[in-house]
């Protein structure tokens, strides 16, 4: 079945809502009404019947009804609804006074009249024509004591008529009504999901090549302006992401010309001419050294997609970063050594992690730190807790970083100096390979330089219970 | 000691018969997964060097099927490291994995590895090389009658040059061994290290011990 679409649906239901609570509420009004006609004809019955009373106590007796019947007509006058009988309790069979066209049927004012007592009882009753009377009767005591039934009836026709024009236009209204509500909210709903051509719009622009197209947010009810933040967002982060991959791809194959092409120079350059075995000795040797170079970009890409992108679970273990710390110094201490500069681990704290990855880390920061420490100054590796943290910081004096660099200093193949570094051998990934290795392990890497004093670059390693927690999350994942 | 190398890439396959054979080597090999196989049924191999990426049938599946009925030690090559890819590799039976692009001495060291790990042959307590005697058990070197101070590390590495005396070992190789750090870092420890070995036990003598082969590695040995 095809999805009904989501304005017609809401009309639909705002409709169906609309007509239960518009039909209850007029059949609420419609027994209301009724009711309140009821008691308003009682009421004036009752009245009515006070009056009659009052004045039919002042006759001596039943002749004196029959001969002077005025002043209790007087009271009936005017009111072309209202039927008065009186009867005598002796002779049932023609009353003493009639006055008005209702109740036409003798017999059942006869069972009215006998059935009369001293309390005012109430009776409702349909004549053949369809009309409905509600009467009031009573005893009432005339002068001699002698009690004449007073039967006063009330045609209820206006009564009647006020109803079915109710029910009438009610019911014309109704349709009518239900139709408007259904509408409206058709169109509401329709002007409120208008915005979804843009997005559509928008979606349709966009391609791997062109990630630029932005939802315009002006005029969206708040539900979609929130959406469209959204995707605008995680289209930025895509199209930044896709600039970067490409970026990235040229970088590398940048990277790999230069030493490529190298080697196929020096190979071309030394085939030209016969030579001694010793100079075909050295252009291997040289080619090899070259080759290890672009080898080591390799290992450290492979490296970088393997962290970036981990196929597998890498099994954490508590790691305790002064030991790492120390042991990496170790390795470095004799290249610091001939630059004489010391180095020096303070503080402990622990994490966990994957060991390797995290020697690899304090190795690269350390590394660069001995390359940019000017000779007989020391380096040092302090471990700092924090409340949600373990930060290692690995501070350097020197010429410092200018601050337009830092942003991108852990991006892949960036470089402050192009010349220098690549001459020493670093593949512009050591930092790169930090970053991933911290985002890895749930934690950042930062650094902070004070262009000619110092650098100092930090490895923030989460607490070891958040880190508990997330590795659990990582395993109920994977 | 035999050697199948089952390997398409013809480059690599040839440098590898040349290299395996000059290092005193019987070298067979097969292009294909399937040649590959065959070869391996009908002889007894020491070691199969495999690569996963063969025609006809890759190298999970020849190991899957070797398996069933040689004990020939396995050494997988690939250009994938992924570490699924390593233990899937372990879990067929291989012995040993080795990712692509790596260096022919670290093949060269793990081939012997597995050559070596049947037989136990215990390091002695005291190596020695031409006249460079290395005293483990005391912590002592002596050159000729001079006794040698080395630092730990030092001592660690000459130990190392001396237990695998005649064999080549790469920077890489090193720095596992006697730094215990297994990935590639940016230093020149290494060569320092060499160096100041080298000032100790070399330097003050005509008959030099330890030679450096450039872009290959380190060998500790006596050349006439």
């Amino acid at each position: 079945m095809k999805p009904v679409s989501l304005s017609m649906r809401l009309g639909l239901t705002v409709s169906i809502l609309g007509a239960l609570l518009v039909v209850s509420l007029a059949i609420l009004a419609f027994f209301a009404l009724t009711h309140e006609l009821d008691t308003l004809a009682r009421s004036s019955l009752d009245k009515k019947l006070q009056q009659v009373e009052q004045h039919l106590s002042m006759y001596d007796d039943t002749a004196d009804v029959s001969s002077k019947p005025h002043s209790l007509l007087d009271q009936v006058m005017g009111h072309d609804n209202l039927n008065l009988t009186i009867y005598d309790l002796t002779n049932l069979r023609k009353p003493l006074l009639k006055f008005g066209s209702g109740l036409s049927d003798f017999r059942v004012e006869l069972k009215e009249a006998s059935a009369t007592g001293d309390k005012i009882t109430y009776s409702t009753y349909t004549d053949d024509e369809g009309r409905h009377f509600l009467t009031a009767s009573k005893l009432i005591r005339l002068k001699n004591g002698v009690s004449v039934p007073v039967l006063l009836s009330m045609d209820c026709a206006n009564d009647e008529a006020l109803l079915n024009a109710y029910l009438r236009s009610t019911i014309i209204a109704l349709p009518l009504l239900l139709i408007f509500i259904g509408i409206s909210a058709w169109a509401v709903v329709q002007r409120g999901l208008s915005p979804l051509r843009e997005f559509r719009k928008v979606a349709a622009m966009i391609s791997a090549q062109d990630l630029s197209h932005r939802l315009s947010v002006v005029k969206m009810p708040q539900e979609l302006s929130e959406l469209a933040h959204a995707i605008n967002f995680m289209l930025h982060r895509l199209d930044s992401g896709v600039q970067q991959l490409s970026q990235f791809s040229d970088d590398l194959a940048h990277e790999l010309r230069s030493p490529i092409s190298n080697l196929m120079g020096k190979a071309q350059v030394t085939l030209t001419r016969e030579r001694s075995a010793q100079e075909y000795k050295t252009v291997l040797e040289s080619c090899t050294e070259e080759l290890g170079r672009v080898t080591r970009i390799v290992a450290d890409m492979l490296f970088l997609a393997q962290v970036s992108h981990p196929a597998a679970l890498v099994p954490f273990e508590t790691i305790t970063l002064e030991d790492e710390a120390l042991k990496v110094i170790d390795l470095f201490s004799l290249s610091a050594q001939e630059k004489q500069i010391s180095l020096n681990v303070t503080g402990n704290g622990k994490t966990i992690g994957d060991r390797l990855m995290i020697q690899r880390a304090i190795s690269n920061l350390v590394s660069n730190a001995i390359r940019h420490c000017p000779a007989e100054h020391s380096i040092s590796v302090v471990i700092e807790k924090h409340a949600k943290h373990i930060s290692l910081l690995v501070a350097n004096p020197g010429p410092g970083i200018e601050s337009q660099h830092l942003l991108h200093l852990f991006d892949r193949f960036y470089r402050v100096d192009t010349s220098r570094s690549r001459g020493e051998g670093g593949t512009g990934l050591g930092l790169a390979i930090v970053r991933s290795i911290m985002s890895l392990h749930q934690g950042t890497a930062q650094v902070q330089s004070v262009t000619g004093e110092i650098t100092v670059f930090s490895l923030h390693f989460p607490d070891i219970a958040g880190q508990t927690t997330w590795q659990q999350a990582r395993k109920a994942q994977a | 000691m035999r050697i199948l190398v089952i390997e398409d890439e013809p480059k690599t396959a040839e440098y590898l018969h040349q290299g395996l054979t000059e290092s005193g080597y019987v070298v067979d090999h097969a292009a294909t997964g399937t040649d590959g196989l065959h070869l391996a049924r009908q002889h007894s191999y020491d070691v199969v060097i495999l690569d996963v990426n063969l025609p006809e049938l890759d190298g999970w599946g020849v190991l899957e099927r070797l398996r069933q009925s040689s004990n020939a030690r396995v050494m997988m090559l690939t250009a994938r490291g992924r570490l699924a890819d390593k233990i899937r590799g372990l879990d067929l039976g291989a012995d040993d994995y080795l990712v692509k692009p790596f260096e022919f001495p670290e093949l060269l060291a793990r081939v012997r590895t597995l050559m070596r790990r049947s037989e136990h042959t215990p390091v002695p307590q005291v190596l020695k090389v031409a006249d460079l005697e290395l005293d483990q058990g005391r912590h002592r070197a002596f050159r000729g009658d001079h006794r040698i101070d080395l630092t730990t590390k030092e001592f660690a590495l000459l130990h190392l040059l001396m237990r695998q005396t005649g064999e080549v070992l790469s920077r890489t190789q090193i720095i596992s061994l006697v730094w215990d750090m297994n990935f590639d870092c940016d230093t020149n420890v290494v060569e320092v290290s060499i160096r100041r070995l080298r000032a100790k036990i070399d330097d003050p003598y005509d008959n030099k011990l330890i030679h450096t082969l450039r872009g290959v590695g380190y060998v500790l040995e006596a050349r006439e």
